[in-house]
């Protein structure tokens, strides 16, 4: 028992000296937050280190809850920066500043055993209307298509139905997930299904058809050949900015900011 | 020494006849904070329109420009400016030249797409209605980013409740339509199937355990039985998204397997516990001499099961079932792997279907304005759904304890 009780006293003291040593560095370290799109989040990620490896005293805080999240986040002024990865509705946009750090592709996918290598647009957005209902219609198997979408009010279906201009358009047998792995985990099980995710989120597990010819990269949306494209907006409001806040913001549309986007699989504004 | 103890007793007493009152205060505040929570959202939409003004938002145009609106000149673009009905004269003068337009905003009339009225659309402009009660004037700059864009907002009127549960059209996003009658039928259609097929394997199985088994064979059912209760819930749907939603693709050659089969399957399976369960409770609680009774009248044993046994034990079986019927009512996770949630009246049990349950949890985290509220209104006709199993159950228990 004392033994025990050795062991606990010593492991307080020894937190509590390591806690004094932190507050006697320098400067207190100020808090810049985030929350919104979970795609917009996947580059947070990355910018965060390399930002805070820039600026030691400021300190980045993301959490990712949904584009709608956080632009009511920026709005209300709970947190420095709100993320969004679709473009903002009307009636979000009083009040409120928006700067778009990057732009994300979205790939349209398909089973990798799927023969289809090239689809237009109009063939794409047929087929979200439920006009083109079979893969032999558009050069494949004798197959029927299943339809795989986002929920509605996801950023990534929002930005992609206004892209094919199929807003609520879409047949209502398709299919719906929410996230990106749903979608990914359907498409890699059913040879029949079509589907669309973020530029970042390819992997073996399923194949990017090429619209209108031009394959699903970086170099592609850079150079416009590839037109399924959006922004990831950072929303804020300019009069309560802080410096630190200001700081982030002139960083991230920095060369160096967006040698980080390009780095993570996304597409710089410059 | 006698009245210390008593006075310790008396203590005793008060302490924990208080716990007692503070705990059920604490269940009841916090049953009714939510509650209130979901029903002060959820109905919202049905008595009053969605904001109480029209707005207009001026968006990218510079600090050069010079905007009037009713001859009022605007310098701050940033915020919403608030309209009234009637008509609105907005001018502007900008590198390009003056442009002065007639906006009419008539927000009570019945016709969304008579809303707002813009008298003329100027050069290299282009207006956008797609989405309901928005309208959008894009006027072109030189690139795509100059893009100045005039917005005018109209509040959504009140939505009728005969609409939101009849209506057959689930489009939040831009046609604002809120019918959440294939969600209804998908769950009642789903759970129905789930009944149909779990409630007879369940009451056979739980009457087997109870009554037929071999002792060591019921030491070992009950305890899996029970464990199959605790799985999470969204384990029993990825084993339905990989193994069942294949399966059925390939035995119908269907384009895609999620379907309301698949979802029936899984809630036929998730629900067996709590029918197994109950059922064998309350078999192992009827009197054994009302076996004995029915055995010395020369019934034999499967007669006694369903004519004494079975009939004694009714009200615990059909609380089983009733219970599982919740359980099938509001599974969400592995409903939404498997049904395809999507938001159509299903034409067969081979159709991808969408839940109120999944509703909600698809997208409650993406929803804003009215279209959340709404997915709070679907939580109180879940809430309804639920009130009303109970009365059954109550109901049920009643009449079975008349006999």
């Amino acid at each position: 028992m004392k033994k025990i009780m050795g062991i606990l006293a010593m492991a307080v003291l020894s937190v509590g000296l390591v806690a004094c040593g932190g507050s006697s560095d320098s400067a207190e370290p100020t808090t810049v937050t985030f929350s919104g799109s979970s795609s917009v989040n996947i580059l947070m990620e990355d910018m965060e280190p390399a930002f805070e490896e820039a600026n030691e005293t400021i300190d980045l805080k993301v959490s990712a809850s949904g584009s709608s999240d956080g632009i009511k986040a920026a709005q209300e002024g709970t947190v420095d920066f709100g993320m969004s990865s679709r473009d903002l509705k009307a009636e979000e946009k009083s009040g409120v500043n928006e700067e778009t750090i990057a732009l994300d592709g979205i790939a349209v996918v398909v089973n990798p055993n799927n023969p289809v290598q090239d689809l237009t647009l109009e063939q794409i957005a047929s087929i979200y209307r439920g006009e083109i209902t079979n893969w032999n219609e558009v050069g494949g198997e004798d197959l029927p298509i299943s339809v795989v979408a986002r929920e509605s009010a996801s950023g990534t279906r929002g930005a992609f139905e206004e892209i094919l201009g199929i807003k609520d358009e879409m047949t209502t047998s398709a299919t719906e997930f929410n996230g990106t792995g749903g979608v990914k985990s359907e498409i890699a099980q059913n040879p029949n299904a079509i589907g669309y995710i973020s530029l970042g989120g390819l992997d073996d597990t399923v194949k990017s058809v090429s619209v209108d010819g031009a394959e699903a990269t970086v170099e592609a949306i850079q150079a416009g050949e590839y037109a399924i494209a959006r922004p990831f907006i950072l929303i804020y409001q300019e009069d309560t900015l802080t410096d630190s806040a200001k700081t982030f913001l002139d960083w991230a549309l920095s060369t160096e900011g967006q040698e980080i986007v390009a780095e993570a699989g996304f597409i710089s504004v410059n | 020494m006698q009245s210390t103890n008593h006075k310790r007793k008396a203590i005793v007493e008060w302490i924990w006849k208080h716990l007692f009152l503070i705990m059920a205060t604490v269940s009841i505040i916090s049953v009714l904070t939510i509650g209130f929570f979901v029903i002060s959202n959820g109905v919202k939409p049905f008595i009053g329109s969605s904001s109480n003004e029209t707005i207009i938002y001026l968006e990218k145009f510079k600090a050069t420009d010079q905007v009037k609106l009713d001859g009022e000149l605007i310098t701050d673009f940033k915020n919403a400016i608030g309209l009234e009905d009637g008509v609105h004269t907005l001018t502007y003068i900008t590198s390009d030249g003056i442009e002065e337009i007639d906006i009419t905003v008539d927000s009570k009339n019945e016709d969304p797409s008579q809303t707002v009225i813009f008298s003329d659309e100027p050069e290299n402009s282009s207006l956008d209605e797609t989405v309901k009660y928005t309208s959008v004037l894009t006027i072109e700059g030189k690139t795509s980013v100059l893009d100045r864009k005039i917005s005018v907002v109209v509040p959504e009127p009140a939505y009728s409740i005969v609409d939101f549960l009849f209506g057959s059209e689930w489009k939040p996003t831009s046609q604002k339509l809120y019918g959440i009658l294939p969600m209804i039928i998908g769950t009642l259609g789903v759970t129905a199937g789930a009944l149909v097929l779990g409630v007879p394997i369940g009451i056979l199985t739980g009457v087997y355990i109870a009554e037929l088994a071999p002792k060591r064979v019921a030491q070992v059912l009950r305890p899996a039985v029970e464990l199959l209760a605790g799985i999470p819930s969204v384990v029993f749907g990825f084993f339905g998204l990989t193994v069942i939603v294949p399966m059925i693709q390939q035995l119908f050659g269907l384009a895609s397997g999620t379907s309301m089969l698949a979802a029936i399957i899984i809630l036929g399976v998730m629900i067996l516990p709590t029918v197994i369960s109950m059922t064998a409770t309350s078999l192992r609680a009827v009197p054994n001499y009302y076996r004995e009774g029915s055995l010395a009248l020369g019934a034999t044993k499967i007669q006694t099961i369903f004519s004494v046994t079975m009939r004694a034990a009714r009200s615990g079986i059909l609380t089983g079932v009733v219970l599982g019927i919740g359980r099938a009512v509001g599974e969400t996770m592995a409903v939404i792997l498997v049904a395809g949630n999507s938001p159509q009246v299903p034409d067969s049990i081979l159709s991808s279907v969408r839940t109120l349950t999944s509703s909600i949890a698809l997208e409650m985290s993406y929803a804003s304005g009215r279209h959340s509220e709404m997915l709070y209104a679907i939580g109180i006709v879940l809430f309804l759904f639920i009130v009303v199993l109970n009365v059954v159950i109550m109901r049920l228990n009643k009449k079975a304890g008349d006999h």
